[in-house]
């Protein structure tokens, strides 16, 4: 039973990975520049859950955050000429490169990340329930 | 040898391999929640109708002897070890008509019933167990 407590533990500890991810996406939907100021803008990242739990040792069943990588998809591009960091010239001059977060995506992937960790927090419950019940019966 | 045939008699070991099998499934339960949109994880499953079905078998097996242990005949995902206990093999669900854009086969609602039956069986199973427990220790002291 332990167990399962471990397994929804991890699930638990990836989702909430997850929702600190999609939580600096969103922060950082409008930034243009890094954290030094070099004019490159944000680009999203993606936490990628896999099977198993190596924290609790070699083949544990579980979930876990392998890695969290960079989305390569292009930035978005909003034709604003006045901004300091527009392009200044060629094909593109006067657009702006921001971030490739959008924002319904984020959303959408916040639900599912709160409805996966509710879920795990209701196995936690059953099986918490199913504990004390086995020491009634061993007590 | 009293003791024993006390502890075997009637439905107590049944009642005990239900126990371990509530206990098993609820962390392969916990399993495919943690798993939900892991692409390609494909949902495990111990059949808890199959299951009932080897356990009502190993108790025709046994018949009437209280000295015989109860011995669960082997299949894909059960089975008794020497020591009669009880030993599990979860299989991949097989996918019934739908299988999702990232490889999966879970459905959740599937698997929150699936929880909630677990969890009553283990609360119908503790209750019969803890009465039968009761009932030995009564016998013992001699006391009603």
């Amino acid at each position: 039973m332990y167990g399962a407590l471990e397994i929804s533990t991890s699930a638990l500890v990836a989702q909430r990975t997850r929702m600190d991810v999609i939580a600096g996406n969103v922060a950082n939907m409008h930034a243009t520049r890094g954290p030094g100021g070099e004019p490159t803008p944000f680009r999203r990242r993606v936490a990628l859950l896999a099977e198993g739990n190596p924290a609790a040792g070699p083949g544990a069943p579980g979930v876990h955050v392998q890695s969290i990588v960079r989305d390569p998809s292009p930035y978005r591009k909003v034709y604003e000429p006045g901004h300091p960091d527009a392009i200044r010239s060629g094909p593109e001059a006067g657009y702006v490169l921001y971030p490739n977060v959008d924002y319904t995506t984020e959303m959408i992937n916040a639900l599912t990340a709160a409805r996966a960790y509710e879920a795990n927090i209701a196995v936690m419950d059953v099986s918490k329930a199913m504990l004390a019940g086995s020491l009634q019966v061993l007590a | 040898m009293f003791i024993s045939s006390l502890t075997n008699r009637g439905a107590t070991p049944a009642l005990e391999q239900m126990w371990s099998y509530t206990h098993v499934r609820q962390g392969m339960i916990a399993e495919n929640v943690a798993n939900w949109g892991n692409p390609d994880y494909q949902t495990r499953q111990l059949d808890a109708r199959a299951f009932q079905q080897a356990l009502g078998e190993a108790l025709d097996e046994r018949g009437n002897d209280p000295t015989r242990p109860l011995k669960i005949r082997r299949t894909a995902e059960f089975r008794t070890d020497q020591r009669g206990r009880l030993e599990v093999t979860p299989t991949e669900q097989p996918t019934e008509n739908l299988l999702f854009h990232d490889g999966t086969n879970m459905s959740i609602e599937r698997q929150m019933a699936d929880l909630a039956e677990n969890g009553m069986m283990h609360e119908t199973v503790t209750t019969l167990l803890r009465g039968r427990y009761a009932s030995l220790q009564k016998a013992i002291r001699g006391t009603v």
